[in-house]
Order: C-alpha cells, then structure tokens, then sequence
C-alpha cells in the first residue's frame, strides 16, 4: 500500500479494490444491474471499496438489514429515488467557491436546486430510523443565501431587494425601457437606448458585488455541502444494498471466525450457464485459516468457485448481501484471485515465470485478513514439478494466517491442506445413460457439461480422486484400441 | 411587419431556416418578436437557436449583424457563457443538462427587457425537448434561430411553421439566386404523405416489387437515391421522405425525377409561412432591391419579403 492510499484508506475508512478484481470476480455484473439513481451513488459504485474498519461494517450491515425490513421500504425507496434521480454534480462549483472564487448565476442556480432536493431528501429519511443514522447536515443557512424569500422554488435570480442599489437600477432600468419602446422617432431611441446601456453597466457591477457577496457567504459553507455528497451516495447505495436484500436471493453476512458460505451462486457465471440450457449448482464452502484444496474434473468447476467465493467475501465487505442462503466471515481486507494460466505480457516472462512473480508477491502481501484463492499454480508446467510446487505451497500456506484456497488437479495435494473439496462432477451419474445421450445428440461435450455437477463437498484426504478423465474419453468415444492402450497405461 | 396574425403561433414552434450565411436571419427573427410583442395574442415568446447566434459580429463572416432584443417576460434557452453577454435581468428557470462548447444550456425568464445572445442544443432530440420545455416554463410559443444553410441536419425539423431566410449572399446571378430560392421554398411545400400504407426498402427492393408502389426514403435524399428511386421501366408513384431538411439533392436531380411521373412526399414539414429576402451580400456585391422583390414573389406563392426595408412584394 502506498503512502498515498493509506492515507485515504485512514480518511475514509474504505480499502479500494482492484478493477481487474471487480471484472475477474464478476462483481462488476452485480454493480451494473444495481442502477443507483445518482452521480455520488454511482461514483461509490464506480470505485468499488471494502470497510477498512469492522465496527463501520457491522453498523452498514446493520443499516441495510433494518432499512430492507422497514415496512414502507418500497414506498420509502420509490420517493427518494425520484429526489436522488434529480442531483446533479455540483461539486466544481463548490471547490471553486471553496477557494474564494465567484460563482455565476447559473452555478448558484444548480446549487439551490441541489439544496432543495437536498432538504426534500432529508425530510423523508427523517421517516426512516435506519438512514437517520446517516449524518446529513441541515442545509438551513445556505438556503437562506440562495432563497432569501423562502419561496422554496427551483428558479434563481438575484432579487430587486438584494440591495437598495439594485433596486433603483433595475427601477431605473424598467422605466428606460418603456420609454424606448415609447420612442417616436430612431433618434431618440438611440437617445434611450445609450441610457439604458449605462443602467446596465451599473446592473452588472451591482449584480457581481452581489454575486461575491453570496459567494463568500457559501464559501465557508461548501465543506458541509461536499460532505453532503458523499452522504447522498451513501443514502443511494443503501437504498440499492436493501434492494438486493428484498428481491434477490442474498443473506446479510453474520461475522464469524471462519469462512462459511452456504449455497452461494456467481450471477454471472450463473446467467451464462441458463444462456447455454443449463442451471448453475450453488456451491457451498467452509474454510478455516490455512489451506483448503479443490480438486476434481477437468471440465471447469473450480474456477466457479473460486470466482464465488472472491465475488461474495468482497460484497460481504463491501456491506452488500451475499448471494448464499446463510453466510459468515471474519473481517476480510484483502481479496486475491490469482489464475495460473494468465499470461503475464507486460513483463515479457514466459508464463510460469510471471506466474512465480504473481505468487510471491501474493506470499508477500498474504496476512490474517487475507483471502488468497489459486486457480490451477503452476498448471503450465511439466506435472511431476507442478505437482511437487503445488504440494509445497499448500504446505506452507496451511501454516499461516490466511485463508487460502487452491485448485488444482494435482494428484496427492489433499494430505497437505487442512480442508479438502471436491467437484462432484459425474460422481453418481450413470455412464450408460449419458452415453445413449450422446449419441443421439450432436455435441458430447454439451451431454456431458449437462450432466456435470460443479458442486463442491468435502472429502477425506485419503479418499482416492475419481478416474473422471478416463471415462470422459470413454464417453466421447476415443477409439477402441486407442482406450485399450490408456488403460493399460492407468494400470501401470 | 412579417406576420400578420401571431395567434395561430400560440403554443406552436416557428423557425426561422436560412438559405445561406447573411441572409438575414436575425434581423428576420427581430421582426418577428416585433409583431408579436405588438400584437396581443402573444405575450410572452420562448426564444432560442441551433447552435450560437446573436452576436454583433457574425463569427464566421466578420460582418456586422444585428443583435437580438427581447421584452420583459421573454423566454430564452442560452449557454452559461452566452448568459453573460446579455443584459437582461435574468431568472435561471432549469438546467435542460444539454452540454455545448458555450457551456450548459439553461431556459432563463428576462424579467427586464434586453439584448441577447443565443446558443442552443444543436442535435435534434435535445432542440424537440428544449421546445417542449420551453413551452412547460409558459412560453407562449417558440421562435428557433435555425442553422444557415437549409441541410443542416435537422433544420427546423420538429417546428410547425418555418420562414426562409435569402439573400444575395447566395450568389452573384440574380436569377440563380431566386431559381435557388424558389426550388427551396418548392422543398419545403412538398405534400406530406398521410396514409401509412407504404413499405419502407431500398429501390433494389422496390424493383421486385409487382405493382407501381410507393417507396419511403428514410435518412438522407441525395442525387444519386432519388434518381434510382426513379429509375427502372416502373417508376414508384410516389416517393416519400422523412422531412425537407433530408431532402439534399439537386435542382437538377429533381428534374429528372419529375420527368419520370413520380411524385415526392414528405412524413412530415412546417408550414412555409413566408420568404424573406437580403439584397445586400457580405461578398460586397448587392441587388436591385425591387427587382430581387419581384422575381422572387413572381415564383412564389407565399408571402415575400424585403428584410432590409421591411416590405412585402
């Protein structure tokens, strides 16, 4: 962590993540189905982070339980949305008035649109105990710069009585103009016309004095209002968190020691396998600091649940609901997703080397509230070395801190974890029945991803791996001289 | 005076379309505010412009060019940097969030009366929505400086009335200039097509076809699509276009088309309501006012107009 980002993490009590995270974990595709109404809402989204410090997410859990709860929710949802949909940014005009410049009329215009909106939010979360919670502060002292008449209404201009100058100029100004409109001839338009030009001179000037004048006035002010921002941000994201918590299948997190998921889906991945005809197997998972190994068919499977085990500990830490039918964990700060097979381009390594370099630097950062996931290290390399390397760093990563998961399809990894998990796979199915399907289908390999449960369960560290590659073969229909030289080999 | 009767504006959108730079269309636009403000079906003008206008000094000719003055209760829909070269005393009324190199687009009351300089929306949904808001505010009616030059995109293409602006600025040949004005004017009167019988295609589509069917043209008419829309031993009996502001084709073209015996039809147009004409041209070169007057109105069946010394012919 650079000096920089502690110091922001210490402001805001929130630890960025990673873009490339976001994406890779399909966190990203929840964020973007959560429409926040908005800009600070959205922003919050746009930089996803995590709670730095554990009693600020038990209080934003707590928030989003009781708000979901709250009898008028929806009712509660659909007024404040309609406020919220209408902000608009002005943070610029605020920084700029911040640092003693002179906003326009049409700046003080967006900023009392924003204060009323502001002020209109704030009497309906007034309802609601849970977004009380949510410091607000009265925007009482700037509406009484920007709407001295208290007329409350969302059009802006500097009134006749701002000033007895003004007043006289615009008198002034008024009674000019008829006589021009008044004129009899071009001449003595003219005539009236120089006057008025002098009247609106004085206008201007009069007007900027005002203008500096409010503008000073809000300048101490802006603190509060750029605070405010953030506040309705937070407002708009808790709305959305409640949201999830009412109409999707999600759980709020309870906090634990150890890492238990139960039924825990991927939307993603989940909406991609219903594309393909098939229905996504919630996974369910318990880890305890140290090493856990999945193993199992070749056919994927891991790496879905490694994407959803990274997807919901990092919407538990965000304050979000889970999506698993009951959830806990310890405060997680720090989420990695390390895939063995991505290509490390940048630094012209070869894959394995860039591989060793992610690995490391993982090692390095890997603390007790860390969750560290492996898909398939060291999978590019010659087997009898990956397998030794996988075994290695199992070993040692069952004797820390960290809650580290890694698949892989090593054989004799299991004996050096702590936990083990298996892809059921085709455990259970009957060889028979997908082979006639098989054959009266056009793609095997669509057969057998149908019949395969990607679903995890535990198992003992002796219990042998399941010959699944060899009835793959058999059940895409290798040759049969060619099967009969694979099992000789197997029973070598 | 241009027009006579302002009532049918009410509630309406008017452009004011040149035919070229320097037409006049300002001045145009100046008189039109005079008859409304003079008459009392109409009090209160919504006012605004595709794109920037108003200045003193035509940006992209260097000529001198008159301002535009409002009256107290006037609407206008201008830029934040624009806002501040009026004198008006303004009354910010709604950020339409329309974004244009000038700055934001904001709806503003004059609560005095004043000069103003314009600069709208330049993309068509934006300037439909400004209208409607502008009409939402209490503006009595809309007034749009449109684009010079007639094929700007979307020129005018959601108001109810138009008035095209010409002007010598348009050429040196007097009699070019009015055949131009003329085919123009001609464009902008096209019959609208009223039945929704007709298929939309390509004239490749249209060949297969058995019957003399209609065709519709959506998008850009230029030389080339209208004569193939034409061509063939079975022309269409009617060919049909989106609006007069698609229509980008020749004189020439046209001619051609006509000469096969179909007909051209538009989905929708303003009303011409009048030409005007500028005799004086930024080029230095300027024509007989009255013979200008003359031959223009002699080709035309609506009303016609000298800007400059504010007669009809």
């Amino acid at each position: 962590m650079t000096d920089n980002m502690r110091n922001e993490v210490q402001q805001s009590g929130l630890i960025p993540v990673p873009r490339e995270l976001v994406r890779k974990s399909g966190l990203q595709y929840v964020l973007d189905r959560l429409s926040p109404m908005s800009p600070f809402g959205a922003e919050i989204l746009a930089n996803f982070a995590i709670f730095a410090d554990g009693e600020a997410l038990v209080r934003e859990r707590r928030m989003v339980s009781e708000l979901a709860g709250s009898a008028d929710f929806r009712e509660l949802r659909d007024e404040l949305d309609i406020p919220l949909m209408r902000l608009r940014d002005i943070r610029g005009s605020l920084s700029r008035c911040a640092r003693g410049e002179d906003l326009l009329i049409t700046e003080l215009f967006e900023l009392k649109v924003f204060v009323l909106l502001l002020r209109r939010i704030r009497e309906i979360r007034g309802r609601n105990p849970a977004l009380c919670r949510i410091e607000l502060p009265d925007p009482g002292q700037v509406l009484s710069l920007l709407d001295p008449s208290g007329k409350g209404e969302e059009r802006y201009r500097i009134e006749d009585d701002a000033s007895p100058e003004l007043k006289e100029i615009r008198k002034e100004k008024r009674q000019v103009e008829s006589l021009i409109y008044a004129a009899k001839d071009s001449a003595e338009k003219e005539k009236f016309r120089a006057q008025r030009d002098q009247i609106c001179g004085a206008e201007e000037a009069e007007e900027r004095r005002l203008l500096h004048e409010i503008s000073a006035g809000l300048s101490g002010l802006c603190g509060d209002l750029t605070r405010s921002c953030g506040a309705l941000g937070h407002i708009d994201i808790l709305l959305r968190k409640a949201d999830m918590l009412g109409s999707q299948e999600t759980v709020i997190p309870e906090r634990a020691e150890e890492i238990i998921f139960r039924d825990m889906i991927n939307p993603e991945i989940a909406a991609q396998v219903e594309e393909s005809g098939g229905s996504f197997v919630p996974v369910s998972i318990e880890l305890s600091r140290g090493a856990a190994v999945i193993t199992g068919a070749n056919m994927g499977g891991k790496t879905v649940s490694l994407k959803s085990l990274a997807l919901n500990t990092l919407l538990a830490m965000g304050g979000y609901p889970v999506y698993a039918r009951n959830a806990a964990l310890p405060d997680i700060s720090r989420v990695m997703l390390l895939s063995g097979n991505a290509e490390d381009h940048e630094r012209g390594l070869s894959s394995f080397g860039g591989e060793v370099v992610r690995i490391k630097d993982a090692v390095d950062k890997a603390g007790p509230g860390t969750l560290l996931l492996l898909d398939e290290p060291a999978g590019g390399t010659n087997p009898d070395e990956g397998a030794a390397i996988v075994r290695g760093l199992v070993t040692y990563l069952n004797g820390r801190e960290a809650f580290s998961v890694i698949a892989t399809h090593y054989d004799r990894v299991a004996p050096c974890a702590g936990r083990n998990y298996r892809i059921k796979g085709l455990q259970g199915e009957d060889p028979e029945k997908i082979k006639s399907e098989i054959e009266n289908s056009a793609s095997g390999v669509q057969v057998i991803a149908r019949h395969m449960n990607y679903g995890l369960y535990p198992c003992s560290a002796e219990e042998e791996s399941p010959r699944e590659a060899l009835l793959i073969c058999r059940l895409l229909g290798l040759q049969g001289d060619l099967m009969e030289c694979i099992e000789q080999q197997y029973s070598e | 005076m241009i027009l006579e009767d302002t009532s049918k504006l009410k509630g309406k959108v008017l452009a004011v379309v040149g035919l070229c730079k320097n037409a006049g269309k300002t001045t145009v636009l100046n008189a039109v505010l005079d008859d409304i403000y003079s008459q009392e079906a109409l009090i209160f003008p919504g006012i605004t412009s595709i794109g920037r206008d108003g200045e003193t000094v035509d940006l992209a000719t260097g000529t001198e060019k008159p301002r535009i003055f409002v009256r107290e209760g006037s609407i206008i829909a201008t830029a934040a940097d624009l806002l501040r070269s009026c004198d008006i005393t303004a009354e910010v009324l709604m950020s339409t969030g329309f974004t244009t190199p000038l700055g934001s687009v904001y709806i503003i009351r004059a609560r005095s009366g004043g000069w103003v300089q314009l600069g709208g929306p330049s993309i068509v949904s934006q300037m439909e929505r400004l209208e409607k808001d502008m009409l939402i505010l209490g503006a009595d009616c809309v007034l749009v400086d449109g684009a010079a030059g007639r094929r700007s995109p979307g020129n005018g293409t959601s108001a109810d009335y138009a008035i095209l602006a010409s002007g010598a600025s348009l050429g040196r040949n007097i009699d070019e200039v009015v055949r131009q004005t003329a085919f123009t004017a001609e464009l902008m009167q096209l019959p609208v097509w009223e039945t929704n019988c007709a298929e939309s295609g390509t004239p490749e589509d249209w060949e297969s076809a058995e019957h003399n069917a209609e065709l519709m043209l959506p998008g850009a008419v230029t030389d080339s699509v209208l004569l193939e829309a034409a061509a063939g031993s079975r022309p269409p009996s009617a060919v049909i276009a989106d609006d007069p502001s698609k229509l980008l084709f020749s004189y020439t073209a046209y001619e051609k088309f006509l000469r096969t015996g179909s007909k051209l039809y538009v989905k929708t147009r303003p009303q011409l309501l009048a030409v005007t004409v500028n005799p004086v041209s930024t080029g230095g070169w300027r024509f007989d006012s009255d013979e200008f007057l003359e031959k223009t109105a002699g080709k035309l069946s609506v009303p016609v107009i000298d800007v400059v010394r504010n007669i009809k012919a």
